[in-house]
């Protein structure tokens, strides 16, 4: 069987690709991730999870011309799958299943 | 420009995964742009190198690496596999190995421990003793004494000297006797000039290396004498004190303490006194043509010592005028090593056991290793089908040798697993018998000494079998069983190197032995046994003679006499003698020996001519006793009744004796001239008889504690003490003599491989033999008669080797064994019986097997 668990980081990738549309690309991901998380991250790092993300089956990925930025260098721009949504959409309902089990917050705090 | 560091560039592209270069270099140049607005250049840098650095991730990095990761945990794979199939084989390895490093393991603690010796002085490097050669006609004769003015003189005349000590060795005097009002105690201890702790580093806990030795009645005690005379080092300071020695004694005020030495200093004492107060002991002998102190010097740093040397060899004619000594510095750090001289040339010392022993540990893990090689070899025809399917699949002969560098590799690593237990259990054995206190310390240096040992090992063992596997040809390899003559040749080859080696361990053996035996049971001119030697001390100093006729009278006392020296370990040296007809340019070295009446007899020494000291003290003192090379050296005609001048003062000749060794068989017999001077004596010795030393010994002790009721009862047997002398000889033969047995052990297991392979691979011809009606013995003779030709061949090679080694170790001392014959005939007889034995029982195995098991089925 395939794997579909994915963890927090993995997660957190995911959700940036799908915000950063045609600019989801290791460099500008690990930019956003530090710009919306606050936490600074390598661009190895990011680069090394996004290419294991491609192996489960949640990304993929293809090359496009590059700006003069990057010395016209192409990039891989990452783009989100169907069971890349699929993974997003079970660990939200996971999450908020488990919100509204959570009876001290149940009633007023969410929506 | 705003481009990033280049070189971090291509150390990215060295590491990184091709089909990656493009789009991580456009992302990180990406990134540097973006900084390069925010930040100064070298931050930016460094931010870039941060992040090529974080590139070093498995599923970005080229995959060479990886491979050749999956290659070595399929080798360690096969090897295990293999250790499984050739049980027998790898077990002998095992065991092989594991003896060389244990062996190895063990010498190598020793050796780092005798190479401690004296190293904590923090200027050793400037430290130097000063020594004499004293020519006379054509030898040489090598000293550590110098003139007790020598240390003072050097400073006022030589600018490169920073500072110079005069001293005494600690072992020159028995036990002084420390008293205040309220204790005593005993306690050993020397002399030494006031710079003594400056140059040294014998650390001080009160006072200061400056002043500690400055005024003449000062005395400073050890850490632990401190506290067991005054309960601790702040109560001991500025206490007096008086020391005790013979007839000697001196007030003293304790003026520092300093640290308990360490075990691995060379002179051991428990306190220091004044140079002075020896000076004035010394009193008249105190002059330029005695030797009777030790000098060391401190060189100012960067001096040159050789051209120091060549100004101070005429330094002592400067001084005493006709003089034949020449001065020379020698490093203080030596003195444990290299303490022999022959014919005025450095010739050795304890670091010829060093030596010694490390080539034993070396040779034994040769021997290990082409156990290794030989077995693996002879194995290889069962795996040459292996490497052959191998190759026809493409391994490149670079992997194959990896292959079996890594088995062996393996093979090296269990040993050491199992060599590390067992040096850890035989530590405690092993420190009784080198007499030392080792212990392992599992740190970083002894980790990577391991690690070190098994890649070097591994490697060693490996490599001849790398090289010979990896070189066949596949399609002869899988055609046939043919091995190549080259191949048994180097076996043959390695086998007879190895046995080598363990004959020549077995003569070094016996013939170490034997010298050592002879020199234990020398006839010394003197009789050793059935002496007790006791200090003369306390009342004794004073009554001497009531209480020699005391001791005398006891039950079970033979003889008692007096003597300056305990004759087993040397004693002092003159050059003061004068006879009529001397060159007086000359100047001979005399051995002194110091006694009173009855040393003659008791001692057991034949008198040649004339008689023995006359009973009357008064007459005894004007008279000497010279020995047979005093009587050639002098060229005396009538030596009975003639005057010789000793220090001065005129003495009669009464009588000749036969030479003995008052030094050790080490040196040879010098002229000697025997003085009589009851005051002048310090031991007892009193021969008993031979039967109930027991009750002898309590009478003995009864006598002295009635009538030196302030001294502890101490004694000492004479050939206890002698064998003390060559304790590290002893030490050194016995350590070899295991390790030896240990070498044959091993040579031998790899002839029992070897055997036991060449068994096997000749059951079938064995069994066809049979059938066709062959004898067993007939068998026998077939599989071993290739081995006793060969063990005869290195038995043959072995011999002139060990004889040419052994004529050379036999050189240092002055009375040696000759080599014999039979040492080597006993030798080559021992070794070709081990290897017969250990043939024979393979051999025998297979001659005894059914016929019928190995022709069956093909």
């Amino acid at each position: 069987m395939k794997e579909t668990k994915i963890g927090d980081f993995e997660e957190t990738l995911l959700l940036i690709a799908g915000i950063l549309g045609l600019d989801a690309y290791a460099f500008r991901m690990a930019e956003e991730f530090e710009l919306q998380t606050g936490r600074a991250v390598s661009i190895g790092a990011v680069h090394s999870t996004l290419s294991r993300l491609e192996e489960k089956g949640f990304l993929t990925s293809a090359m496009q011309a590059g700006s003069a930025q990057r010395g016209g260098r192409r990039k891989r721009v990452y783009k989100i799958t169907g069971s890349g949504q699929q993974a997003l959409e079970n660990s939200r309902n996971l999450k908020l299943s488990l919100w509204n089990q959570f009876p001290a917050f149940s009633s007023e705090s969410t929506p | 420009m705003n481009q990033p560091p280049i070189i971090a560039q291509k150390f990215l592209s060295l590491f990184l995964k091709e089909d990656l270069l493009e789009e991580v270099m456009g992302d990180l140049e990406e990134y540097y742009l973006h900084q390069y607005h925010l930040h100064p250049r070298w931050k930016c840098n460094l931010m870039y190198w941060k992040q090529v650095l974080h590139y070093i991730r498995p599923f970005a990095i080229k995959n060479s690496h990886s491979k050749h990761h999956n290659m070595t945990t399929h080798n360690i794979k096969i090897a295990l596999r293999n250790f499984k199939k050739f049980k027998t084989s790898f077990i002998t390895n095992i065991i092989g190995l594991t003896a060389g490093l244990v062996s190895v393991m063990l010498i190598a603690m020793w050796i780092g421990d005798e190479l401690q010796k004296d190293n904590f002085h923090e200027h050793s490097t400037t430290l130097y003793r000063v020594i004499n050669h004293q020519v006379h006609e054509n030898e040489v004769q090598t000293m550590y004494e110098t003139p007790i003015h020598m240390a003072e003189a050097l400073k006022t005349s030589f600018p490169e000297i920073e500072l110079a000590v005069g001293g005494t060795d600690p072992k020159w005097f028995g036990a002084f006797m420390l008293k205040d009002s309220a204790l005593h105690q005993k306690a050993t201890g020397h002399f030494a000039s006031e710079d003594f702790f400056k140059m040294f580093s014998y650390p001080l806990i009160a006072g200061t290396p400056q002043s500690v030795l400055k005024d003449p009645n000062s005395i400073v005690l050890s850490e632990s004498l401190a506290s067991s005379l005054f309960g601790s080092t702040e109560a001991a300071l500025g206490k007096s004190l008086e020391w005790q020695l013979l007839h000697l004694e001196q007030p003293v005020v304790v003026s520092g303490v300093f640290q308990d030495l360490p075990s691995n200093a060379t002179d051991q004492f428990d306190f220091v006194l004044h140079f002075k107060a020896y000076t004035e002991i010394i009193g008249e002998g105190a002059h330029w043509n005695n030797y009777n102190a030790f000098t060391y010097i401190k060189t100012q740093p960067n001096s040159n010592t050789t051209t120091l040397n060549k100004k101070l060899k005429g330094f002592l004619e400067s001084k005493a005028p006709g003089s034949n000594c020449l001065l020379e510095i020698v490093p203080f750090a030596n003195k444990y090593l290299y303490e022999n001289y022959e014919a005025g040339i450095q010739s050795g010392g304890r670091i010829v056991y060093i030596r010694i022993l490390g080539s034993v540990a070396i040779v034994l893990l040769i021997i290990a290793c082409i156990n290794f090689m030989n077995l693996s070899t002879a194995r290889a025809m069962r795996r040459k089908k292996e490497v052959a399917v191998r190759k026809t699949i493409g391994a490149r002969r670079s992997g194959l040798i990896y292959q079996y560098i890594v088995e062996s590799t393996m093979v090296v690593f269990f040993s050491m697993l199992l060599a590390w237990l067992i040096v850890l259990l035989l530590l405690p054995s092993f420190n009784v018998l080198t007499g030392k206190t080792l212990a392992f310390h599992f740190n970083w240096t002894s980790f990577s000494a391991m690690l070190l040992g098994i890649l070097a090992t591994g490697l060693v063992a490996g490599s001849y079998p790398a090289l010979y596997l990896s070189n066949f040809k596949p399609s002869e390899a899988l055609k046939s069983n043919h091995i190549g003559w080259k191949a048994i040749w180097a076996r043959k080859g390695l086998v007879i190197f190895q046995f080598c080696l363990s004959v020549l361990l077995i003569i070094a053996v016996i013939v170490v032995h034997q010298q050592l035996d002879y020199i234990q049971n020398k006839n010394l001119g003197y009789n050793r046994e059935q002496i007790v030697v006791l200090p003369k001390e306390g009342n004794a100093t004073k009554n001497t003679d009531q209480f020699v006729e005391q001791l005398k009278a006891l039950p079970g006392v033979v003889d008692a006499t007096t003597s300056h020296h305990r004759l087993v370990d040397g004693g002092p040296n003159t050059t003061g003698v004068t006879w009529p007809g001397k060159d007086p340019d000359t100047m001979i070295r005399f051995s002194n020996v110091t006694v009173s009446k009855n040393f003659i007899a008791t001692m057991g020494i034949r008198l040649l001519e004339g008689r023995t000291f006359s009973a009357d003290s008064s007459l005894a003192n004007h008279e000497l006793i010279i020995n047979q090379t005093a009587l050639k050296t002098m060229g005396l005609v009538d030596p009975v009744g003639s005057t010789i001048n000793l220090w001065g003062k005129d003495c009669t000749v009464v009588g000749v004796i036969e030479d003995f060794h008052a030094e050790t068989l080490h040196t040879k017999v010098a002229p000697m001239v025997v003085r009589h001077a009851l005051e002048d004596t310090q031991y007892f010795m009193v021969k008993v008889a031979p039967e109930n030393y027991g009750g002898t010994l309590s009478n003995i002790k009864l006598f002295m504690q009635q009538h030196n009721p302030e001294f502890p009862f101490e004694y000492e047997w004479m050939d206890q003490q002698f064998n003390a002398q060559y304790q590290s000889e002893s030490r050194v033969a016995l350590l070899s003599s295991y390790f030896a047995g240990l070498a044959i052990l091993i040579s031998c297991l790899g002839l029992f491989g070897l055997a036991s392979f060449t068994a096997e691979q000749k059951t079938k011809e064995i069994a066809i033999r049979k059938v066709l009606g062959a004898n067993r013995a007939s068998l026998v003779w077939l599989l071993s008669n290739g081995f006793s030709k060969t063990v005869l061949v290195s038995i043959l090679q072995a011999i002139p080797l060990g004889y040419w080694l052994l004529e050379g170790w036999l050189q240092q001392f002055a009375y040696r064994i000759e080599l014999q014959l039979y040492h080597f005939i006993l030798s080559g007889i021992a070794a070709m019986a081990i290897a017969i034995v250990t043939v024979a029982s393979q051999t025998f195995t297979a001659a005894n097997s059914n016929p019928t098991a190995h022709l069956k089925g093909e």
